[in-house]
């Protein structure tokens, strides 16, 4: 039940932020999916005990293949899935956390968030390129087997 | 077809690419396509986030420019469209004349109304806000907060010319209405604003920018990473400036 939760709460959210950068119509449902189902993912690898950093790398390899699957059958530039699908697990709050934390003189503080947050982004970081990678792969495979089929 | 126009067309298409969310990679390789399409030669595309250079040899003479790139917004579909009309220049799908005027007219496409873009905030706000979980008085608030700082940045702080200023006073507005609305207009004291601040603040944070950053650096545009990198920073510094100043404000007036 918490599980569905959360998928339907990071479905909304992603969806909403597709509408805020402008995406086309018809991309905005499936960002919201590809969103949801890399937030799910995310969770249930903290709940497996992984670290926040590798949660974060399965979540956001999730999000990549999805949205270059998309990418490879709308033939619209991958960019469009993975921005809004990624916010859940892009480390924004712990960023502008740390700053803040510094501002008020917590340093030892922003010295954990700041590392945490850096670790999860070079996590999101790897998570795409390795799925953009493989769709890369996917797409050269797919057009040549378009060919043969003609 | 003379050489300027085809430099204007692929800077255009290029920076047009970069200013809405395109990869820089994207939109080298866009440039590097569409000038190759359109019959340069020895194509050289140096693309960072604040500018481009292009090099190319058209009838054997080498003719370079310098564009600079001035803002960095979101804009999915124009991201789309521009993709689409390099992949039909690419492919000769559309007349040489008529590129100039379709790449003018994607530019100039307005965004989604102001009103749908601030109901979404606010939903993409309210949830994470239960994400992190806030109760529905939480939600209701934080719904409220982000609505009215997108509606803000939609309306009020354009004539803000510095990108610094806008996001201390983004920062500070959200953590001043989400601290008086847990605070002063909240039937419970089960609100707090921390909660409604993370879910609130969701759409101003970098955390994009610094994911991006990263990946450029891990693939070797290290100018481009490091550049995101500053940008990251800046923009969180802002944020936490405008968060900072306002929850200093709740100590003084308020009290802890």
């Amino acid at each position: 039940m918490n599980y569905l939760t959360q998928f339907i709460f990071a479905y909304i959210s992603t969806a909403g932020f597709a509408v805020i950068f402008n995406a086309p119509s018809r991309a905005i449902y499936k960002s919201g999916l590809a969103g949801a189902l890399g937030w799910l993912c995310y969770m249930l690898a903290l709940d497996a005990q992984l670290d926040k950093a590798i949660a974060s790398f399965i979540g956001a390899l999730i999000v990549g293949l999805i949205s270059e699957w998309y990418a490879i059958k709308t033939k619209r530039p991958v960019t469009i899935y993975v921005i809004p699908g990624i916010i859940p697990l892009v480390p924004g709050f712990g960023l502008y956390y740390t700053i803040l934390s510094i501002i008020q003189n917590d340093y030892p503080k922003a010295a954990q968030t700041g590392f945490e947050a850096t670790f999860i982004a070079i996590g999101i970081a790897l998570g795409l390129i390795l799925a953009l990678q493989a769709g890369k792969g996917l797409r050269t495979s797919y057009i040549h087997r378009q060919h043969l089929s003609r | 077809m003379n050489i300027e126009t085809i430099l204007d067309i692929a800077l255009t298409l290029g920076t047009g690419l970069m200013e809405n969310g395109g990869e820089t990679y994207r939109a080298e390789d866009t440039i590097e396509r569409v000038c190759h399409a359109m019959g340069c030669e020895s194509i050289e595309v140096f693309a960072i986030p604040t500018g481009v250079i292009l090099t190319v040899r058209y009838n054997n003479i080498l003719y370079t420019r310098l564009q600079r790139v001035h803002k960095s917004t979101i804009d999915l579909r124009i991201v789309t469209r521009l993709n689409e009309l390099s992949r039909r220049i690419v492919s000769g799908e559309i007349e040489h004349d008529a590129i100039e005027a379709e790449v003018k007219f994607i530019l100039a496409s307005p965004p989604y109304d102001a009103r749908l873009r601030s109901v979404s905030a606010g939903l993409s706000g309210g949830f994470f806000t239960l994400m992190f979980q806030g109760n529905l008085w939480e939600f209701t608030f934080s719904f409220i907060v982000s609505a009215v700082v997108s509606l803000m940045y939609s309306y009020g702080i354009r004539s803000v010319q510095s990108g610094f200023m806008k996001n201390i006073i983004g920062g500070f507005v959200t953590a001043a209405l989400a601290i008086f609305l847990s605070e002063i207009v909240s039937p419970t004291p089960l609100t707090t604003y921390d909660r409604i601040i993370i879910g609130a603040i969701m759409p101003l944070v970098p955390g994009l920018a610094m994911t991006n950053a990263i990946r450029d650096s891990l693939s070797g545009e290290l100018v481009a990473g490091v550049t995101k990198l500053a940008e990251t920073l800046i923009i969180a510094t802002g944020i936490a400036i405008g968060v900072g100043i306002a929850l200093s404000l709740r100590l003084n007036i308020l009290g802890g």
